[in-house]
């Protein structure tokens, strides 16, 4: 009797392909960014700005205790979707990286470097036993010799884009990004069009729903928008919509998924 | 070595001559023995330079990742008790220094720690070769009201009287960390002969 047979392993985590050559545990966390909240990020050429939904679903919530966008170090930062306990695990994680490299090299951690150790540790738990993938995707972003932006998927796969968007809003997001983008945009037009994209997946955007930070290639340190300053870009921008009235175009960019 | 570390109410003086001994011969007169870790937190280094730098990248890597968990600086008593922690975890293979830690964060702290982790937090202190010459100028000098110009006078004071009778202390050159409310200044004051 005390001697209970441990279970077979084949089904103790996601290790196991499903016939056509699916991990549907790694699909399943998709879907659970897929409905996350929607976060954005838009690279000019002296920087990068990140821009995220807050969903306030009370007015009891103390609004500083909810703060979305994870400063890793000073020169980089990330913007969570999905499951934000999950995201929380890898930002603790990138924050430790960031400073052992530092501590290593005594140079600050370049971005590319950290992005694949976050994917390393996302991969791993899409192939061993006793652990779930992470429910999260993260948009990282910084400075080194120029501007960077990233997303990190669930499987550990990742793509260096110059405007991005992923959670529930994505659709919506990268057809405004793929209309309205140009090499050429500057620091008020890449902000703009950042609070712009997420503004589009809001049904009432206020400045309290949208969180913004950015960060230029001169100063490698990033900042806050105040809340006044979220307001003045939001009202600018819903004053330019009202105006010209951009017509909607629903695309379903799911084609992307195929990268991964 | 003389390093010498004053509190007053508006801050923190850490004062240190600038000559490497190696054995009896003097290595160098110009280096720093007083290093910052943050921008209001330094260290003063005394006995071996390897292991004071390794500590120092050490607590540096502990402050920012401290900073950027937390979302505010690790305060000089959190830093000094880490510092004596990990001093204290390698007993019996030790790192061979004697620091002084001093900052200003929310308030003036000092405090020195030993190569074992033995943490004391003082109002003045003294280590290195020369720093019973150092501490008696301190011990007769110091009073809480000093000003930081006071404090700072007095500290450059004593490490040039250790510079005269210790010869394993330079006394052409002294090196001085203030730390303020307002951040962390360095300056060298320089004796002609």
């Amino acid at each position: 009797m005390a001697f209970v047979p441990p279970q077979a392993g084949y089904d103790r985590a996601i290790t196991v392909f499903s016939p056509d050559g699916r991990l549907f545990q790694v699909n399943y966390a998709r879907e659970a960014v897929k409905r996350g909240a929607t976060a954005v990020g838009v690279k000019w050429k002296g920087g990068v700005v990140l821009a995220v939904e807050k969903r306030i679903t009370s007015r009891l919530i103390e609004p500083s205790s909810y703060e979305k966008i994870f400063q890793i170090d000073d020169h980089i930062a990330a913007a969570p979707s999905g499951i934000i306990a999950d995201a929380r695990v890898l930002v603790d994680r990138a924050r430790l990286e960031a400073q052992i490299y530092r501590l290593t090299y005594g140079e600050p951690v370049p971005l590319t470097v950290l992005v694949k150790k976050i994917c390393d540790l996302k991969q791993a738990h899409t192939q061993y036993g006793g652990v779930r993938p992470f429910g999260a995707a993260l948009l990282m972003a910084g400075v080194n010799e120029k501007p960077e932006l990233y997303e990190t998927d669930p499987s550990g796969a990742y793509f260096e884009w110059k405007a991005v968007a992923i959670g529930s809003g994505r659709n919506t997001a990268m057809a405004i990004f793929e209309e309205h983008y140009s090499d050429d945009i500057d620091m008020e037009g890449a902000i703009k069009l950042a609070i712009l994209a997420l503004a589009k997946t809001l049904e009432e955007p206020s400045p309290e729903s949208i969180e913004v930070a950015y960060i230029t290639l001169d100063e490698k340190r990033w900042k806050k928008l105040d809340k006044e300053e979220v307001a003045k870009y939001l009202n600018e921008i819903l004053e330019e919509i009202k105006e010209e009235e951009v017509e909607e175009r629903e695309e379903d960019y799911s084609e992307l998924d195929q990268n991964y | 070595t003389t390093t010498v570390g004053i509190k007053v109410k508006e801050g923190v003086v850490l004062a240190a001559d600038t000559q490497a001994s190696l054995g009896n011969m003097v290595e160098t007169l110009n280096i720093r023995k007083i290093l910052p870790i943050t921008d209001r937190i330094a260290i003063t280094t005394a006995g071996s330079v390897g292991d004071v730098q390794a500590l120092a990248r050490m607590l540096e890597a502990q402050a920012r990742y401290y900073q950027f968990t937390w979302g505010r600086p690790m305060t000089t008593r959190a830093m000094a008790n880490l510092l004596s922690n990990i001093l204290n975890e390698n007993k019996w293979f030790p790192y061979m220094v004697q620091i002084i830690i001093g900052g200003y964060v929310d308030k003036p702290e000092l405090a020195s720690v030993d190569a074992l982790g033995g943490l004391v937090f003082e109002k003045y202190t003294a280590t290195g070769s020369g720093s019973p010459f150092a501490i008696a100028i301190i011990e007769d000098g110091y009073r809480e009201d000093m000003s930081i110009e006071e404090a700072k006078e007095l500290a450059v004071r004593a490490v040039k009287t250790a510079g005269k009778r210790d010869v394993y202390t330079g006394e052409r050159k002294v090196q001085v960390v203030v730390i303020t409310k307002d951040g962390m200044k360095e300056e060298f004051v320089e004796f002609k002969e």
